[in-house]
C-alpha cells in the first residue's frame, strides 16, 4: 500500500471517528461539540492531501477558521460554557 | 483581437471563452419568463395594508407599514428571482445546484425579515433543512461528474438520446431530486408559521412560487439526461 | 498520487462510507432538541458536502469545491444570525482583552507590511487570508477605533472592481484574462478587509 493510499484510508478513519465523537459526545456543552467538529475536518484535510488537491486544502483551512469565528460569536453571547 | 492600449506588450489574451452555456428550449424559456415576471412584481409592488377589526363593532383599522422596513425583504425577493432566472436557463448541472442553494438562502432571508418569534423559529428550522439537503444535491452532481465525466446537460442528453454506454446513473438523478425537494420546503414552513398575517405580504409570493419553478426545471433535467 | 486502477476500485467503498456517515450524523441531528446543538451538528453536513466533491479526485474537483464552501459558509452565517436575533442575544457581548506589551506597539507596522506583501504575491483567496492576518495584527496591537472607515472604503472600491470584472466576463468574453486579473486583485482586497473586520468587531454595540 503506497503512502497516498495509507493517507486516504487514515483520513477516512479519522473522519468516521470524528463524526461518531461529535454525534454522541460525552458531555453536552457547546464548546465540547465545537472542538469535536475539528476532528472530521482534519480527516477531510488528509483525504484532500492524498488526492493532491492543494488549493482546496488551503482554502478549506481558511474557511474552517472563519466558521469557528462565526460559531464562537454565537456561543459567546449565550453566556453559558 | 489584441490590444496595445497599455503600450508595448499586449495586456489581454485572445483565447476563446466557451464555458458558460445557455440551455434554451421552449420549456426553459417559459420558466425564465415566469421568473422575470416574479422579479418585476417584487420590484414594483408596495407593502400591504393590514386590516384589524375592532371587536364588537363593524369598524376596522388599516395599519400601514412603510417601505423602508421591508427593504431587506424586497432585496431578498429580487435576489431570489434572479437566482431563479439563472436556474431556469443554465446548461450546466453544477451551476444549477449552486443557483438552487442560492434560492434556498434567499428564501430564508425573505422569511426572516419579520421579527416575530414563531416566524423566526420556522426560518431557523428551514435553515437546518437546507444545510442537510445540500448533501444529496451536491452528491448527485458529483456522482454525475464521476460516472460520465461531464457536467454539461447538452452532452448528457445527447448521450442518452444516442443510447451510449455510459449515461447518468439513476441514483444520481434521484439524489438531485431529493436535494431540490429539501431546498424547496420553504412554502411548508411559512404556512406553519402563519406568515400571511405577519409583515412581508407581497414578497412572500417569491418564497412560494420560485421553489416550484426550480423543481419543474430539475424534473426537466432529470428526464433529459 | 493514487493510481487510477486502484482508485476506481476504492471509489464505491468511499461513497458507501460517506453515506454511512451521513446516516449517523442525520440520526444524531434527529434526536437533538436544542437549537444551538443543531446548529453545531449541521457543520458536519458541510464537511460531508466537501468530502463528496473532493472524492471526484480530478482537477475539476478543486474548482467545484470552492463554490461549495462559499455556499456552506454563507448558509452558516445566515442561520447563526437568525439564531442571535431569535434569542435576542444582541445585548450580551463579551469583554475583550488587549495585551499591554511594548512589542505590540512597535512590531505591528513591519509585520503588517511583510504579511500584506506576501499576501499580494500569493494573490487570490489565500493571499487575502494572509493579508488579513497582517491587518488583524495591526488592529489588535494599535487599536482599531478610527481605522474602520478606511477599511470599509477600500473594500468598497474592491467591490466595484469585482462588478466591473464580471461585466467584462459577460459582455466582452474575449478579454477574460484581464477580467481574471482584476477579480483576483478585488477578491484579495475584499477577503483581507472582511476577515480583519470580523475579528475586531467584538465588543461593539449593535454587532
Amino acid at each position: 500500500m503506497t503512502t497516498a493510499e495509507m493517507m486516504f484510508l487514515l483520513g477516512f478513519i479519522i473522519l468516521f471517528i470524528g463524526v461518531l465523537a461529535t454525534a454522541f459526545p460525552r458531555d453536552r456543552r457547546y464548546l465540547t461539540r465545537l472542538i469535536h467538529i475539528e476532528i472530521p475536518s482534519f480527516g477531510l484535510l488528509l483525504i484532500m492531501l492524498a488526492l493532491d488537491q492543494t488549493i482546496a486544502l488551503a482554502t478549506f483551512v481558511a474557511v474552517n477558521g472563519v466558521a469557528v469565528f462565526v460559531f464562537m460569536r454565537v456561543l459567546e453571547r449565550t453566556g453559558a460554557s | 483581437m489584441s490590444n496595445t492600449l497599455f503600450g508595448g506588450e499586449t495586456l489581454l489574451a485572445t483565447i476563446p471563452f466557451a464555458d458558460i452555456v445557455w440551455y434554451l428550449s421552449p420549456y426553459t424559456l417559459l420558466l425564465f419568463s415566469f421568473a422575470v415576471i416574479f422579479t418585476i412584481l417584487a420590484i414594483i409592488s408596495r407593502p400591504e395594508r393590514y386590516v384589524d377589526t375592532a371587536f364588537g363593532t363593524d369598524g376596522y383599522y388599516l395599519k400601514e407599514i412603510p417601505l423602508d422596513q421591508m427593504r431587506f425583504q424586497r432585496f431578498m425577493a429580487i435576489a431570489c428571482g434572479l437566482a431563479a432566472m439563472g436556474a431556469s436557463v443554465t446548461g450546466d448541472i453544477f451551476n444549477f445546484t449552486l443557483f438552487s442553494s442560492l434560492v434556498g438562502i434567499c428564501c430564508i432571508g425573505i422569511v426572516s425579515g419579520v421579527k416575530n418569534k414563531y416566524v423566526l423559529q420556522a426560518a431557523y428550522e428551514y435553515g437546518i433543512v437546507i444545510m442537510i439537503a445540500g448533501v444529496p444535491l451536491f452528491g448527485g452532481a458529483a456522482l454525475i461528474a464521476a460516472t460520465t465525466g461531464t457536467l454539461s446537460i447538452f452532452e448528457l442528453s445527447a448521450a442518452r438520446a444516442l443510447g451510449a454506454a455510459v449515461t447518468a446513473p439513476l441514483i444520481a438523478k434521484l439524489l438531485l431530486i431529493v436535494g431540490v425537494m429539501g431546498e424547496g420546503m420553504a412554502p411548508f414552513y411559512i404556512l406553519k408559521a402563519d406568515i400571511a398575517r405577519a409583515q412581508g405580504a407581497p414578497y412572500i409570493l417569491n418564497v412560494c412560487l420560485i421553489p416550484v419553478l426550480v423543481f419543474l426545471r430539475v424534473i426537466e433535467i432529470v428526464l433529459t439526461i | 498520487m493514487i493510481e487510477l486502477e486502484t482508485y476506481v476500485q476504492i471509489y464505491p467503498f468511499a461513497l458507501g462510507a460517506v453515506f454511512a456517515i451521513f446516516l449517523i450524523a442525520g440520526y444524531s441531528l434527529f434526536r437533538e432538541k436544542n437549537d444551538l446543538h443543531r446548529l453545531l451538528l449541521t457543520d458536519l453536513f458541510e464537511i460531508l458536502v466537501l468530502a463528496i466533491i473532493a472524492l471526484l479526485a480530478t482537477d475539476l474537483a478543486e474548482a467545484l469545491i470552492l463554490p461549495g464552501m462559499v455556499v456552506g459558509i454563507s448558509e452558516l452565517l445566515v442561520i447563526s444570525e437568525i439564531y442571535i436575533v431569535k434569542e435576542k442575544l444582541y445585548t450580551n457581548v463579551g469583554y475583550h482583552i488587549r495585551p499591554q506589551l511594548e512589542v505590540m506597539k512597535s512590531a505591528p507596522p513591519y509585520y503588517t507590511a511583510a504579511l500584506v506583501l506576501i499576501g499580494i504575491i500569493l494573490s487570490g483567496f489565500l493571499g487575502g487570508v494572509v493579508a488579513a492576518v497582517g491587518i488583524l495584527f495591526y488592529l489588535i496591537g494599535l487599536g482599531h477605533h478610527e481605522r474602520f472607515t478606511l477599511i470599509e472604503t477600500i473594500s468598497g472600491y474592491a467591490w466595484a472592481l469585482w462588478v466591473v470584472s464580471f461585466l467584462v466576463y459577460f459582455i466582452l468574453p474575449d478579454y477574460w484574462f484581464f477580467a481574471i486579473m482584476l477579480s483576483a486583485t478585488a477578491v484579495l482586497v475584499k477577503v483581507a478587509a472582511k476577515l480583519s473586520l470580523i475579528g475586531t468587531m467584538q465588543g461593539e454595540r449593535h454587532v
